[in-house]
């Protein structure tokens, strides 16, 4: 075990983007015991995490919430297979022999196959100095195009449609306290009830309309639940906006005066009236009106979109059309109403407005914008010229390994479990010449890797997290790591030395990584330069854009768009087709998505006991009863899931309430329960994100074929 | 490059001009239509009729490029020799194919006057402007097809006090529904204020007034004549193509000349469905769909609701649903519509899918098993353990437990049962 | 000090009463006498068709004698009249008893409709066993013969007949058979079973007269509308009429439709006077069936030995047979008169079951069901009578 610091550490929950406050204690073996006694199930003391964890009582977004997984979050500082020295093709190494190993194969593989046949794959899990300096690692010294991350893989549809609609995207543009006082809060695709319990304590007053094809937590607490055929969301949004259009519950006055594009999206939504949105969603014509009319009712109404909605070969689209349906009732932009994202990632945010995203400068700029390139090349004291291009997309990126991207540096991801058609993504892996992954936990990733290096947890690291209402808060250290565990930074500092670059110029330390990232974005459209370490000691709430001497921005739009002329723009989309239809060989649709005890790809809540109780060991796919007797198999039955790309074994668990054609999967576990063997990697056109949300599958007895 | 010439840019020549130019390798396409303004779906003309669709939000979609479009001028001959379609005002579009996509026009009968001169108040509806051209005041629906009976539900929607149907047959959408299925709807007609006569003949219309072969006389300032629809075919008949009423075509649209389709409901029905095609019919909160044939069925299912007029029957075949006649249950419409289209087995309980109401969620044997709070997987048992260990308030029990913490809303049940347990043991 | 329990009548409801209060008056408290009008011990009515088939009746039929043991049973006794002021009955044969409780079980009498030819000879009843008796002499196979009535009983007398070997046709005023226990669904899937045993079905059809042949007896039953059916034999088994003319006599009130009026408790307008079975009219209702009558029944003996305020809980009209091979069942509100009720089918039409629950306007509280063809559902679904559907409808009434 490591020394604690004394007293109360305030910090964030290492989980989801709802960054819940949270107090850490030091528990010395005395401290273990009180802490024990409250604590449920019988933990002996001597396994005791060094801290323990509860909720603050005084932070605003989760009002002294905590769902299981923050509750248990100490339980993996001390779990028994925690990676504390580095592993060189498996067997334990010196941190200099690792490093060496590392940066003589890059230089290998740059020699013969050139820079951008290295590549780094980064986190939405990663604190802002560690993304800031990842991106700034890749493209310096590296000199590499080929950096993303698996943030591509949480909001980047619904980035892209913010970004086309009001000329930025922030998730959520205002405060989470703000939903609170709505009417009516309509969630498309998302579950916060599972996926951000605390949250739920923001939206009691409001009525929620919650479109998801499973009646979820979330859907069951809602006044009204439309649950249309997996793939549909795009068809449902136009629905609605053609009875709010046509039923004249348009704000007329804010579409003429903070709009434009209004009458092309309109033109195609005048071909989806109620009945023709319910033949081919599956939702009611009499619930379309009913949900359109109640969201029209409301005084103070938000639109807010999750995976559910973004996670499809047209997640672009589809959130655009929900943020035209949000810019029809004249939501955007004012205060108590509005349009936003449910981040998922804990920093998925910040993560891609520092620079880990393909086409990303710090800043959230564009690395094609020359004069975004001359600003960040300045700030690094490099040629803007040497800055490489845009890189490929994730699932591009993974795609492209072992065939023109040899070396690939993995930080804080465990891809192949939580990648789309994870069978591909295995091969491709182990066809590079060098894999090296930073993690705190063997995940089946580090599995494979040549070079795996141990790295600090949450509690052991300073750091800024950006939230899901673009609030940077700070990661406070409470403990210092295990002896043999660097600090990711520490690492990349290291590697960037080997590779001839001054390590100063990578600083290991937090707050001396956070002034140049201030520097860096310092008139981008995501402004860090205001925030600054001290301010955030004092408690300030602080949102970006936060240019020096602002106060921050809590609410964005209340005066103008982002787009030059300051106004909205309506998109002119259609529904299209999912990438891949039901067939006689598939002939149901999977959909995949999270359960509250686990977390992304399990590398961490899968070593947590009580989570596993919770949400069981293994892969479950929930299928509708007369599905599943059609199919031979009973609750409780192990099955095969069967998709053209691969095959997951799962045990049934009957769901009277799922659709007959639609079969879950949660995508937590691994090996043969990976459920994105199943998935597939068909990617949006502009946003690259893959469909996680609808493929064809069929169920099988085990022991068939 | 063919260069394509469709004629007729409703619903059907709009979506063939689309496929074709995403296709992407056609020459130029020429979308022909008569009326000059947007195009009214044959759909959406309820939803105008009823005020729900204001005519000045009826745009037309653009079609991309390599279409143009030419609405305003009708067509007046096909010169197929010369290959060119010639319009009314003498301009000329040659084709390499040409497309006939004319749709289908109002079959009126002899009351309504003949066409050119028809009598005043009769207002035969194709178009918005149609719809803005009914007279005001009392109006009467001629008609117990689908049109007839969403236009008069759309009528009264659209505020008309006085409005009456009046139709030849024994039930309403007799050639689709059975007859309780029938009976049912016209029972959510008069509940809908539209005032229904049966088995009645018009016998003649004058002066705004509707007189019935049995000596009725209805106020009848609008008359709108529903009473079915007939293939525009003039042009391919003029043009010396093989017509019956409609088109004569192979199942592939083509006519008898190679360089002419024909599509859409200008095309004469190839073979009659068994109990009709897919029927939905528009109109809000009613919930009405037919499809294939209630007899010959393996398992019939009905539900009735004779007090609020709703009526549901499905016949079963192969365990697929292969007939439907549902009036008054909108979820049920929806539902069985996607089994409809997408072919899948019907489920088990098709009482809670007719009712629309959820499926009946089996109850847990022990309560205490059930869990609580799901936010940090606390079951009743659990509290209930706490309690005996010396949690005996709600915060210590909260403490032990977690429960409530995450989302707060087992706040309720948890309170309930800490309630059970201290009346528990003021008992002992 | 013993009471006198007087009791009229000795049929199924008038021996189940002996036997309740025997079993329950441990004391001895009460001295009964029993007075059956026919010679015979009381035996099942409702089994009677056995013994059209050949059974030997005192074996199969008669009801257990030993729970009668301490109360004197007097066969072939009539009952000619009851003095209330008394408190006193007299037999035909002038005995008189007196009573400190009276309780009439007089039953019922076939009904025959006042049709012309309705006593010729040929013509029968269908109620005693002496009636099963002369039916039995009667019959000629290959003959035909009609049973006027499609009710319970008429497709009893049908089954007997059909079983004696004779060409029956069944004649029912209703538009289906056994229209008072199932609805039309049920009894249209009776119909096709029973005439594909040979059986002709006529429904909606009432009878014109019955006529003789040259020889005098009965050749023919017209009805109205389609031709007449050749008939050597006639039963009449259109229904029953409570026999209500001793309480009658004795000034004690009527219903308005006949039967002897009384309370929940089965009380009479006659102190210490009750009436159960056919002939009672609880609350003006009549109910006719063994059930009910017996319900009534353990009512007053509950009355009679320590619980005062115990009632008849009334009936649903719960009955679950098979007639002609034909599995029936029903109960509650069959044919969906409820205000607000709603209907819900599942017609196999593969095995010709039918199956209906009528459920309140709240969609989910199950007020009555008709089973037709197949009643493995009835247990469930009886149980849920009154009570919100907690488990899937669709799978309690699909096949097992």
């Amino acid at each position: 075990m490591s020394e604690a610091a004394l007293g109360d550490t305030a910090t964030h929950c290492p989980y989801c983007a709802l960054q819940c406050g949270t107090l850490l204690t030091a528990t010395g073996p005395e401290a273990a015991d009180v802490a024990a006694a409250s604590v449920p199930a019988a933990v002996p003391a001597a396994d005791f995490p060094a801290v323990a964890v509860r909720p603050d009582p005084d932070f605003p977004v989760n009002l002294g919430g905590l769902c299981q997984k923050g509750w248990t979050a100490p339980e993996l500082l001390g779990v028994a297979d925690r990676l504390r020295v580095p592993l060189v093709h498996g067997r334990p190494a010196s941190w200099d022999e690792a490093l060496d190993v590392v940066a003589a194969g890059l230089r290998r593989v740059q020699e013969r196959h050139g820079k951008d046949a290295t590549a780094v794959f980064g986190s939405g899990s990663l604190t802002n100095e560690k993304a800031y300096l990842l991106g700034k690692f890749a493209r310096v010294a590296l000199g590499t195009s080929q950096i993303d991350y698996n943030g591509r893989f949480c909001m980047s549809s619904a980035a892209a449609a913010s970004n086309a609609a009001f000329g930025i995207d922030r998730g959520l543009p205002f405060p989470v306290t703000d939903l609170g006082s709505a009417d009516v809060v309509l969630i498309a695709g998302g579950n916060p009830a599972e996926t951000m319990p605390p949250l739920m304590r923001h939206l009691e007053h409001p009525r929620l309309i919650v479109i998801d094809p499973r009646r979820t937590r979330t859907a069951a607490q809602a006044a009204l639940h439309l649950q249309p055929a997996p793939g549909t969301d795009l068809a449902l949004a136009l629905g609605l906006l053609h009875v709010v259009v046509a039923e004249g519950l348009t704000d007329a006055a804010y579409i003429g005066q903070r709009t434009h594009g209004f009458e092309a999206a309109w033109s195609r939504a005048l071909s989806w009236w109620p009945e023709h949105t319910e033949r081919v969603t599956g939702v009611p014509a009499v619930l379309l009106r009913e949900a359109a009319r109640m969201l029209a009712g409301a005084d103070r109404a938000y639109i807010l979109t999750g995976r559910g909605a973004e996670q499809h070969s047209k997640g672009t689209d589809t959130v655009a059309a929900f943020v035209n349906l949000a810019l029809a009732l004249g939501l955007p932009g004012r205060v108590g109403s509005g349009f936003g994202c449910l981040t998922g990632q804990g920093n998925g945010q910040g993560g891609r407005e520092l620079g880990q995203k393909a086409d990303q400068l710090p800043g959230y700029r564009s690395i094609a914008d020359p004069a975004a390139r001359a600003h960040v090349a300045a700030v690094w004291g490099v040629d803007p010229a040497s800055l490489p291009g845009p890189g490929r997309s994730a699932v591009e990126l993974l795609g492209a390994l072992g065939r023109d991207v040899h070396a690939l540096l993995v930080f804080g991801s465990n891809p192949v479990v939580s990648a789309p058609d994870a069978g591909r993504v295995r091969e491709r892996l182990s066809a590079l010449e060098l894999l090296v992954v930073s993690d705190f936990v063997p995940s089946e990733t580090a599995a494979l890797a040549d070079v795996v290096l141990p790295v600090a947890q949450w509690a052991e690291e300073e750091g800024t997290m950006t939230s899901l209402e673009g609030r940077v808060l700070r990661r406070r250290r409470a403990l210092t790591p295990p002896p043999g565990v660097r600090t990711d930074l520490e690492v990349l500092s290291a590697l960037a030395g080997r590779l001839g670059f001054d390590e100063a110029a990578f600083p290991a330390s937090p707050p001396a990584v956070f002034e140049e990232l201030r520097a860096a974005t310092r008139g981008g459209r995501a402004d860090y330069s205001g925030i600054s370490y001290a301010r955030l000691e004092t408690g300030e709430a602080l949102y970006w854009p936060c240019p020096e001497g602002s106060p921050g921005t809590p609410r964005l739009f209340l005066d103008r768009f982002a787009h030059p002329d300051g106004r909205a723009v309506f998109a002119p989309v259609d529904h299209r087709d999912a990438a891949e239809l039901p067939s006689d060989l598939y002939p149901l649709l999977a959909t995949t998505g999270r359960v509250l005890a686990q977390y992304q790809s399990g590398a961490q809540t899968r070593r947590i006991p009580a989570l596993v109780k919770a949400s069981g060991a293994e892969c479950f796919v929930e299928v509708h009863p007369d599905t599943a007797e059609r199919a031979g198999l009973a609750d409780g039955d192990r099955a095969w899931v069967r998709s053209v790309r691969g095959n997951t074994q799962a045990v049934v668990r009957y769901e009277g309430s799922l659709r007959p054609d639609t079969v879950f999967l949660p995508f937590h576990f691994a090996a043969e329960g990976s459920a994105n063997l199943l998935t597939n990697p068909a990617l949006d056109p502009v946003s690259r994100m893959p469909e996680f949300k609808v493929c064809a599958v069929r169920l099988e007895a085990v022991g068939t074929r | 490059m063919t260069r394509t010439v469709i004629v007729g840019n409703g619903r059907s020549g709009r979506a063939y001009a689309a496929r074709l130019a995403e296709r992407g390798d056609s020459g130029p396409l020429d979308l022909l239509g008569a009326e000059p303004g947007p195009v009214l779906p044959r759909a959406l003309l309820s939803s105008v009729l009823s005020g729900e669709l204001p005519p000045h939000l009826l745009r037309s979609p653009p079609l991309p490029p390599p279409v143009t479009e030419y609405a305003g001028v009708p067509v007046t001959s096909v010169d197929r020799r010369r290959r060119v379609v010639v319009r009314a005002d003498g301009r000329e579009f040659p084709y390499d194919r040409l497309v006939l996509a004319t749709g289908s026009v109002p079959s009126l009968p002899s009351i309504a006057g003949p066409a050119g001169a028809r009598s005043e108040g009769v207002a035969v509806l194709r178009s918005a402007a149609d719809v803005a051209r009914i007279p005001p005041g009392t109006a009467v629906v001629l008609g117990g097809g689908p049109l007839a009976v969403e236009a008069a539900f759309a009528l009264r929607r659209a505020g008309r006090t006085e409005v009456a149907l009046v139709h030849r047959g024994p039930w309403l959408l007799d050639r689709h529904l059975p007859e309780r299925a029938g009976r049912a709807l016209a029972g959510r007609l008069s509940a809908a204020g539209v005032e229904v006569h049966l088995e009645q003949r018009a016998e003649s219309y004058h002066r705004a007034k509707l007189a019935l072969a049995d000596g009725r006389v209805l106020s009848a300032d609008a008359l709108l004549p529903c009473t079915g629809t007939l293939p525009e075919s003039r042009l391919a008949r003029e043009a010396g193509l093989p017509v019956r009423t409609g088109v004569l075509t192979d199942p592939a649209g083509r006519t008898t000349d190679s360089a002419i389709h024909a599509i859409g409901s200008c095309v004469e029905p190839l073979r009659p469905r068994p109990g009709g095609s897919l029927l939905r019919l528009r109109a809000d909160g009613e919930g009405l769909l037919s499809f294939g044939s209630l007899a010959d069925a393996e398992e019939s299912v009905v539900l009735t609701d004779p007090a609020r007029h709703r009526y549901a029957a499905l016949a079963l075949r192969a365990g697929r649903v292969a007939g439907a006649a549902i009036i008054g249950f909108p979820h049920a419409v929806a539902a069985v519509t996607g089994l409809h289209d997408s072919g899948a087995p019907a489920p088990r309980d098709l009482l809670p899918l007719l009712l629309g109401s959820p499926a009946v969620l089996p109850t847990v044997a022990d309560p205490l098993d059930a869990v609580l709070c799901h936010c940090n997987n606390v079951t009743g048992h659990r509290v209930a353990a706490a309690w005996r260990q010396g949690a005996q308030d709600l915060p210590a029990l909260v403490r032990a437990t977690r429960a409530t913490t995450g989302c707060g809303g087992c706040a309720d049940e948890v309170r309930a049962l800490y309630a059970v347990l201290k009346a528990e043991r003021s008992d002992t | 000090m013993t009471r006198n329990l007087v009791v009229v009548g000795h049929g199924m409801v008038g021996h189940h009463l002996v036997a309740e209060v025997r079993a329950r008056d441990k004391d001895g408290a009460w001295r009964i006498t029993a007075h059956g009008e026919e010679g015979r011990p009381a035996y099942d009515r409702v089994a009677l068709s056995s013994y059209a088939h050949g059974c030997d009746p005192a074996a199969t039929l008669t009801l257990p004698r030993e729970a009668l043991a301490g109360a004197d049973i007097h066969l072939g006794a009539t009952v000619t009249a009851v003095d209330c002021a008394r408190r006193t009955v007299r037999c035909a044969d002038g005995r008189e008893f007196p009573y400190d409780a009276l309780v009439l079980a007089t039953g019922s009498r076939p009904f025959i409709p006042p049709v012309p030819g309705h006593d010729l000879p040929g013509c029968h009843v269908y109620r005693t066993i002496e009636d099963v008796d002369a039916i039995r002499a009667a019959a000629r196979p290959g003959r035909p013969a009609v049973v006027i009535g499609g009710g319970l009983l008429g497709l009893e007398a049908a089954s007997a007949l059909h079983a004696l070997g004779m060409r029956t046709e069944v004649v029912e005023r209703s538009p289906w058979l056994m229209a008072l226990h199932v609805d039309a669904g049920g009894g249209a899937v009776l119909s096709r079973r029973i005439a594909a045993l040979g059986i002709g079905v006529h429904c909606d059809a009432a009878v014109e007269s019955v006529d003789a042949g040259a020889d005098g007896a009965v050749s023919a039953v017209t009805l109205t509308g389609p031709g007449p059916l050749p008939a050597d034999l006639v039963v009449f088994a259109a229904g029953v009429r409570p026999r209500d003319e001793l309480a009658s006599a004795a000034g004690l009130a009527l219903a308005e439709g006949g039967g002897i009026l009384t309370d929940r408790q089965c009380r009479t307008s006659a102190p210490a006077v009750w009436a159960v079975g056919d002939c009672a009219a609880v609350e003006g209702r009549c109910h006719g069936m063994v059930a009910p009558g017996r319900r009534m029944a353990d009512a007053v003996a509950a009355q009679l030995t320590g619980d005062p305020a115990a009632a008849f809980p009334g009936a649903d009209g719960a009955a679950r047979l098979k007639l002609l091979g034909v599995e029936v069942a029903g109960f509650g509100d069959v044919h969906g008169r409820t205000p607000g009720a709603l209907e819900f089918v599942r017609h196999d039409h593969r095995t010709d079951a039918y199956a209906k629950l009528t459920l309140a306007a709240d969609a989910r509280t199950v007020l009555g069901a008709v089973l037709s063809g197949d009643t493995h559902a009835y247990p469930a679904l009886h149980a849920l009578h009154g009570r919100p559907l907690t488990a899937s409808a669709d799978r309690l009434l699909h096949a097992p």
